[in-house]
């Protein structure tokens, strides 16, 4: 069992790593026109007229949407969203997965409007592609006999099924993350209801536990480290999620969360065989069945090298070498660096004249400003001037 | 004729309760235990470090009041590092800069500081100075507020 550990950045540090996945995720105005457009498809397929209409259908967010971890991708605009459509359909169940996806994405194509958009038919999903905003993932999926949540979606080979609990696995990661600072309750972060699962509301942008934002940045940093080569010993964003889970103990900063993650990760990771990481919503689904050896040395060493590059975080020297080292963990292109730069310019903006923050002064190398030299000064603004 | 500080700043304040160089010192003592002042029949000059947030780097400043009998006045230095190596890559003059190279930390015209209220408010301004410093070198722009010669006031 992982060390449990508290260790994090100091505060600067923390403030923006937080301002800096807020560039990241999905902004609440596409997450709004994402609800809209979930909707509006759910609404089609239930009257699309095509053979799919004859069945109970249920539909509903997974991964990054259900969680709210969703990080933009690093090299184009538009953001994945992943839907379930759940066809409750025995008979489609036992047959080839293919069937069931040909079966909808006959069906999106009834519409002149989503035949515009080109959509296409992936290995395990049907892509809607709405440029400069999103990608729409929708995922197929059929019953498994006798069970509430469990479901079974398409295989690569579109023949056989992986059983899977995306549900489940949301609930599961909101029951973690409020062990953290409550930002609203984890009961009301995630809804399993309708036939047409409405998406919660989103919590603000602003508002994360920390274990979501912990999520966020790991994902990014796992995109950095292995965009040159090696991209298939990624671990994937699955193995991700459950690992934070399973390793976050209700730290209250982002940075002490990724910490706290990242040993359980290296602990777990440092035996000679390879780990078996059970869905905590699916027992019986081995999320590192296709690992090797291979595969595991490699997170294990991206672990080690991102958890000391946090700690390290600590201790650069100035907010302009803190900006290079958050250039080198998360951006690999001016993109990226701009959103590193626009957090520096939001945590500075929350210090400017009139802001409520005020800025205490470490006078002598580690020494702390008194209460008095606090409050006799900062009441008393003063107005920069010079050229 | 050698003028004594505190007749100076006796002049300077124009307050019935002289304030002696000694509580100037005292005062920075008090509030910024790290900063050494010296005093001698002309000046008075404090340096100590000064690391504005966790995230900073920890400056050596200098400040120092001068006054000759003819004209007196304020100084505020970082000795290091030096900012402009720190600046150089931005190929922009540092905002909030007099031609020396001293900073200015509040508007001379404005009435916002007198030396009856000794150095301490210096200190935090020169800290928040610094802070905007930092972060104009990452973000190019200056954060911090304030004025330019020659600009109009927005009353802000």
């Amino acid at each position: 069992m992982a060390l449990k550990t508290t260790r994090k950045v100091n505060q600067d540090a923390d403030e923006i790593l937080e301002l800096y996945a807020l560039q990241l995720q999905l902004p609440d105005s596409l997450y709004e026109l994402a609800r809209e457009r979930y909707k509006r498809i759910a609404r089609h397929l239930e009257s699309c007229g095509t053979d799919l209409t004859s069945y109970d259908l249920d539909i509903f967010p997974q991964g990054s949407m259900a969680t709210q971890t969703t990080v933009r991708p690093r090299e184009r605009e538009e953001f994945d969203l992943d839907f379930i459509c759940h066809v409750d359909s025995d008979g489609h169940a036992g047959g080839a997965s293919g069937q069931l996806t040909d079966l909808i994405y006959d069906s999106i194509l009834t519409s002149p409007a989503y035949s515009k958009l080109n959509p296409e038919k992936c290995d395990r999903c049907i892509r809607l592609p709405y440029a400069n905003q999103f990608h729409m993932d929708v995922v197929p999926a059929a019953p498994v006999a006798v069970t509430n949540e469990l479901i079974k979606i398409p295989d690569k080979d579109r023949v056989n099924w992986i059983s899977t609990n995306p549900r489940g696995l949301a609930k599961w990661f909101f029951e973690r993350a409020a062990l953290g600072p409550v930002v609203k309750s984890a009961a009301d972060m995630y809804e399993a209801a309708a036939r047409i699962e409405p998406l919660s509301d989103p919590v603000s942008g602003e508002q994360k536990f920390p274990l979501q934002r912990a999520v966020q940045l790991l994902k990014r940093r796992r995109d950095i480290a292995f965009e040159k080569d090696n991209d298939e010993l990624a671990p994937k964003s699955i193995q991700l999620l459950v690992f934070s889970g399973t390793y976050y103990f209700g730290e209250s900063s982002c940075s002490a969360a990724l910490i706290a993650i990242l040993t359980g990760i290296i602990d777990a990771c440092s035996v000679p065989h390879v780990i078996r990481l059970v869905n905590p919503s699916n027992p019986s689904e081995n999320l590192t069945r296709d690992w090797s050896l291979r595969h595991q040395l490699a997170t294990l060493q991206f672990a080690e090298k991102f958890r000391k590059e946090l700690l390290d975080l600590g201790s650069v020297p100035g907010l302009d070498s803190l900006q290079e080292s958050l250039n080198y963990s998360f951006t690999s292109n001016e993109r990226g660096q701009q959103y590193v730069k626009d957090a520096f310019t939001a945590f500075a903006s929350r210090r400017g004249p009139g802001s409520p923050i005020a800025l205490a002064p470490f006078a002598g190398a580690f020494g702390n400003v008194t209460d008095r030299s606090s409050d006799s000064c900062e009441s008393k603004p003063a107005t920069f001037f010079g050229e | 004729m050698r003028v004594k500080t505190s007749d100076i700043l006796r002049r300077v304040n124009n307050s019935k309760t002289p304030l002696e160089a000694f509580e100037i010192k005292s005062r920075l003592a008090s509030d910024f235990p790290g900063f050494d002042c010296t005093e001698d029949a002309t000046s008075i000059v404090a340096t100590g470090d000064l690391r504005p947030s966790p995230s900073s780097r920890t400056y050596v400043i200098q400040i120092s009041y001068v006054s000759d009998g003819l004209a007196s006045g304020l100084k505020i230095f970082a000795l290091s590092p030096s900012l402009y190596e720190l600046a150089f890559s931005r190929k922009k003059r540092i905002p909030h800069t007099y031609f020396d190279g001293s900073l200015c930390v509040y508007h001379p015209s404005k009435n916002e500081w007198n030396l009856s209220e000794g150095f301490s408010p210096l200190v935090v301004w020169t800290s928040r100075w610094l802070f905007f410093f930092e972060n104009w070198l990452v973000t190019g722009e200056w954060l911090g507020g304030g004025e330019h010669p020659g600009e109009i006031s927005d009353g802000k």
